[in-house]
């Protein structure tokens, strides 16, 4: 069980890659991306399970020359567990608090920037961002044509299409139906 | 759909393409032989014939099978899946062809692919990376007409260094007076000139059209820019470490931008102010 007072990164299953002042975390499991701020990258690195949270404030502390509270290392901490990139979970010390209320509170009082974990979830077949080719508008619902987007209907000429004739198409994907866009 | 395929592929060819290998097998010599020139064209010429086949078929990243069913329909399949029927050859091999280049995109050794426009501008490559219907050809189709040098209007391929190299197929415009909905222009057509180089990436363009925006960049730092490019880097799953190394090597240094546009010719003449501001 993880030690609320002393957090532990998560390190299986996630591909780490250190751009410039942040921190791009992959996590294979979920399938999800992950890109850490400065301040929610430093605490995440400083998680090793030995370190306390007042700890972790100081090395931020040194870090950014300023004074740093354990709130900060808290809100950081909160991201970090909802998104799993925490060993275990730990208790939320804002639990019954929106994170809007959260970061005002906070960030009024920071002179560093608030942590910040921004996640996106990566589309896992690679014809997601393709064009859609497809032969009848029932390969909207094909395995394999599932990427064809409810907005894009089969036009008569075999292409998913949302686009021609100028404009977005109107018509939704229905399968069986008469595959039409103006 | 009925399920009448044959399984009895006895021709096969293994072709080799940035490091993919590809299995392409069929019962008919002829199909075969349309598939293999098919897929010289739709790789721009780069890819090898492995001669050993059988030795070659240990180390295969993807298989297709192309023939046609009882009832002389086209069918292809992908793996050991059924994808698609057609009636049409050229809708068939337009399907095959584009098929075809995905999956080199995603097990290809050699380089990254990103799907994207790219043009180069003051020796830098711009990268624009969109999904499909999102005005990324018409962008780079009006980039080019205004002098920029054409890479690619579909993958930006990235190598090991972060350097773009040119993947220089005709334009796919959207043209709804011809078959298929979409015309193939070659780039000296818009008047422009076709990158051979690799070159560096000077900035990344996140932007699509929105009927009557106006281009108003923000910058976006190295780490949003990765962010926003993960869902169209083509093998992110199949190799994500090294996606994420090299779109890492080719983003520093380069100027991020994200902002709706307008329309394409009204917009260019801003963007291109833009990056001769910051490209150095």
């Amino acid at each position: 069980m993880n030690n609320s007072q002393f957090p532990t990164a998560r390190k299986s299953g996630l591909v780490v890659q250190d751009v410039p002042d942040e921190v791009l975390i992959f996590d294979l499991e979920s399938n999800k991306a992950h890109c850490l701020n400065l301040t929610a990258a430093t605490v995440w690195k400083s998680c090793d399970g030995k370190t306390s949270v007042p700890e972790i404030a100081s090395i931020l502390e040194k870090q950014s020359g300023k004074n740093v509270s354990d709130d900060i290392v808290w809100l950081a901490i909160d991201q970090l567990n909802e998104n799993s990139l925490l060993e275990g979970k730990t208790s939320s010390k804002f639990s019954g608090q929106s994170r809007r209320e959260v970061i005002k509170k906070i960030g009024l009082a920071s002179v560093i920037a608030v942590p910040v974990v921004a996640s996106l979830v990566a589309p896992k077949n690679a014809m997601a961002n393709v064009s859609c080719v497809c032969f009848s508008s029932d390969d909207c619902g094909f395995p394999g044509f599932e990427t064809c987007t409810s907005r894009n209907c089969c036009n008569m000429s075999g292409f998913c299409a949302a686009e021609v004739g100028g404009g977005p198409c109107a018509n939704p994907c229905t399968p069986g139906a008469t595959p039409f866009c103006p | 759909m009925k399920e009448t395929l044959r399984e009895d592929f006895d021709r096969k060819v293994v072709v080799e393409s940035f490091g993919a290998r590809i299995l392409l097998q069929s019962s008919s010599k002829e199909l075969l032989e349309m598939a293999v020139k098919r897929a010289y064209s739709a790789l721009l010429g780069q890819l090898t014939i492995i001669e050993n086949t059988e030795d070659a078929e240990a180390g295969i990243d993807y298989r297709f099978a192309l023939d046609f069913d009882e009832e002389g329909e086209w069918y292809l399949r992908e793996n050991d899946q059924k994808t698609n029927y057609g009636g049409s050859e050229f809708i068939f091999f337009k399907y095959f062809d584009s098929m075809l280049r995905l999956r080199v995109a995603e097990n290809a050794h050699d380089r990254v692919f990103v799907h994207a426009g790219v043009v180069g501008w003051m020796g830098q490559a711009v990268m624009i990376p969109a999904t499909s219907f999102k005005g990324k050809t018409t962008l780079v189709a009006e980039l080019i007409r205004n002098g920029a040098e054409y890479y690619s209007d579909e993958y930006a391929l990235l190598d090991a260094n972060g350097l773009v190299h040119p993947f220089p197929r005709n334009l796919t415009l959207r043209d709804q007076d011809v078959e298929l909905g979409v015309s193939s222009v070659a780039p000296e057509a818009l008047g422009g000139r076709v990158g051979r180089n690799a070159i560096s990436v000077g900035a990344v363009l996140f932007t699509e059209y929105q009927d009557g925006a106006a281009w108003d960049p923000v910058r976006m730092t190295v780490g949003q820019g990765i962010m926003e490019t993960i869902p169209h880097t083509i093998p992110v799953h199949a190799d994500t470490k090294n996606s994420l190394e090299v779109l890492n090597k080719a983003y520093k240094g380069a100027i991020i931008a994200k902002s709706f546009r307008g329309d394409a010719k009204r917009v260019c003449p801003e963007i291109l102010a833009f990056l001769d501001i910051h490209l150095n």
